[in-house]
């Protein structure tokens, strides 16, 4: 699964490091005095490096909580996010992270322990309700046998159900959630483009029906479920593959039951998708025109106009205080 | 022998660095390398894109001839570079052939962290010597040039395409010793098969980013027929590379052929292709 893990070496007895060590007695172990040796160098090759992703451990220090890019998530009280993780198990083309970093291996932060005093701190600085949202950096799911994350942080949002906690995910590791009480303040919002998109950008994801399935399974145990329709990528037939995806994806869900519903299109920081664009100078995703605006790059032939068009379709299917349009 | 050689396709450039003749020797056999070079350095090459320099013992010596052999080579986006020479080691058998996954400086106390590998070829930690260890004080290996050729050679090419692989011929039952110059190139057979895959692996890994990134032809044709500012030749390079990842480097090689104007009209016809018809 990973071609090595490097460990910081003040975590060498960290009781989640030996754990996950033993977790996997064949890969080569390597120390280093901190992630940022390995992981933030210069002249690494993001695109090389998936081929064959080592895990680092590591061990998160300064602001864990942050505010969250606005627009990022639905309007429930002030945002923020926290990352136990950076980067992705997939391989989704159009992802912001290969901009974004100059690794493509994972790192885990195992301190969590840290996380959770500062976000007992946040939880109690904040006058009103708060939402604290888990996959910013990768995804909140699709790592949870080796993390453990949910097994560690359900409690704590058990007890706090003034903050909400939103898992957004595209993976089907439902099981551990299975094996708790839905809380009432956990949303599990599940990233899901056409199925079109999906074969074409994302590698390693679990097919749609299958992700379908586990959000089926969650909501009958009763946890609150959204969906993440994101990123958008404006192409021909877009329009029939997203009413597609629409009827496959409500035909199969509670739609009442449904949390909340978003649209986002295809956009990204004008610099990450420069990176992309190096990484991969041989997909076509990024030989499609584009239009950069206020130092944000999107491809031109969507926009308000696409977005306007699926919105209109999408609330054929659900409620308009279910949606909101994800900046 | 040189049948192995021609498992390894390509004519991107690996640069090899080793330190002793002895060690070059099987090397230059199975590879079918010639003599270029004898002075400053012995330099050997071949028609698939395979150089092998002898260096030399110690770091000073390593970094000089790495520096030498890139600064003698025609620039090339991205070469391989592999450090390839004996060890001692604390832990691991003598015959051993392993990739370095972390080489440490012992003078300085700085540490390098080469790529891990996708392949299973087992991996250690190195340490850099000045001197040559005769204790092993740790369970990793020792040699005397890695901590200043992959820093250099990793800033001359991409941290993931350069690569250290160590042969044991000494460990703390076997010391130094015990080690006769004569033994080199029996261990240098027994790896071959690895080292050989290893070659061409990154070789191949090489090639990949180099194709990924060469320009179209039609892109290098029309550049040298018609004048481009800088600006203007990297615009065509972009358009060059967006019409390639469309699959219409058909449509570019017409539009390049047969155009007689100016190369700020051809971009922009370039551009009115790919942006108003997508």
């Amino acid at each position: 699964m990973f071609s090595a893990i490097y460990i910081e070496q003040a975590l060498q007895a960290h009781p989640r490091v030996r754990e996950i060590c033993q977790r996997y007695p064949q890969v080569p172990v390597i120390t280093c005095s901190h992630y940022g040796e390995v992981f933030n160098r210069k002249a690494q090759n993001f695109r090389l490096q998936k081929q064959a992703p080592a895990l680092i451990l590591a061990q998160k220090q300064g602001e864990m909580v942050l505010p969250a890019p606005a627009g990022y998530g639905f309007e429930q009280g002030s945002g923020f996010y926290f990352s136990h993780m950076l980067n992705c198990l997939y391989d989704c083309r159009y992802c912001f992270l290969q901009g974004m970093y100059r690794s493509a291996h994972y790192v885990l932060f195992v301190n969590y322990e840290d996380f959770r005093e500062q976000l007992l701190a946040h939880f109690q600085s904040q006058q009103s309700a708060s939402v604290y949202y888990s996959g910013y950096d990768c995804d909140s799911l699709a790592f949870e046998p080796v993390s453990r994350f949910c097994d560690y942080f359900l409690p704590l949002f058990a007890e706090h159900p003034q903050a909400t906690l939103e898992l957004r995910s595209k993976s089907t590791q439902v099981r551990k959630l299975l094996e708790y009480e839905p809380l009432d303040n956990c949303i599990v919002a599940m990233s899901l483009a056409s199925e079109a998109s999906a074969a074409r950008w994302e590698a390693k994801v679990p097919a749609l029906g299958k992700r379908l399935d586990a959000l089926q399974r969650l909501q009958q145990a009763g946890w609150k479920v959204a969906l993440r329709f994101e990123p958008v990528i404006a192409g021909d037939r877009i329009i029939e593959e997203y009413q597609q995806l629409f009827r496959t994806v409500f035909e199969k869900l509670d739609v009442d039951a449904l949390h909340s519903v978003s649209l986002g299109e295809f956009r990204m920081p004008s610099g990450f998708y420069k990176q992309i664009v190096r990484l991969y100078p041989d997909e076509a995703l990024f030989a499609k025109p584009v239009q950069t605006e206020q130092g944000m790059t999107a491809l031109a032939g969507g926009g308000e106009t696409l977005i306007r068009e699926l919105e209109s379709r999408l609330h054929d299917f659900i409620q308009p205080h279910q949606y909101y349009r994800c900046a | 022998m040189n049948n192995m050689s021609k498992t390894v396709t390509g004519k991107t450039r690996l640069n090899l660095v080793v330190a002793h003749m002895l060690e070059a020797r099987s090397l230059i056999d199975a590879l079918a390398l010639q003599a270029t070079e004898s002075r400053p350095y012995k330099l050997f090459s071949n028609e698939q894109g395979l150089n092998l320099i002898v260096c030399g013992n110690g770091k000073l010596a390593a970094a000089s001839a790495t520096a030498w052999l890139a600064g003698r080579q025609h620039p090339q986006p991205a070469p391989a570079w592999l450090n390839i020479g004996i060890c001692g080691h604390g832990a691991a058998a003598l015959g051993s052939g392993l990739l370095v996954n972390k080489i440490s400086d012992a003078s300085s106390g700085a540490s390098f962290y080469p790529s891990p590998w996708s392949g299973d070829q087992p991996s250690t930690a190195l340490i850099t010597v000045d001197q040559p260890e005769r204790d092993y004080p740790e369970a990793c290996a020792y040699d005397m040039e890695a901590a200043a050729f992959w820093p250099l050679a990793s800033k001359l090419s991409g941290i993931d395409l350069v690569h250290c692989f160590k042969i044991v011929s000494d460990n703390p039952e076997h010391g130094l010793e015990k080690f006769a110059e004569a033994q080199v190139a029996a261990l240098f057979d027994q790896q071959l098969p690895a080292i050989l895959k290893l070659i061409e692996q990154l070789q191949n890994r090489a090639s990949e980013q180099q194709q990924l990134h060469a320009a179209p032809e039609a892109c290098e044709q029309v550049l040298d027929r018609l004048h481009f500012t800088v600006n203007q030749r990297l615009q065509l390079l972009d358009l060059g590379r967006r019409f390639k990842a469309l699959d219409k480097l058909p449509l570019l090689s017409r539009y390049c052929d047969q155009f007689n104007g100016g190369a700020g009209q051809l971009l922009s016809e370039l551009r009115g292709e790919l942006d108003g018809k997508s």
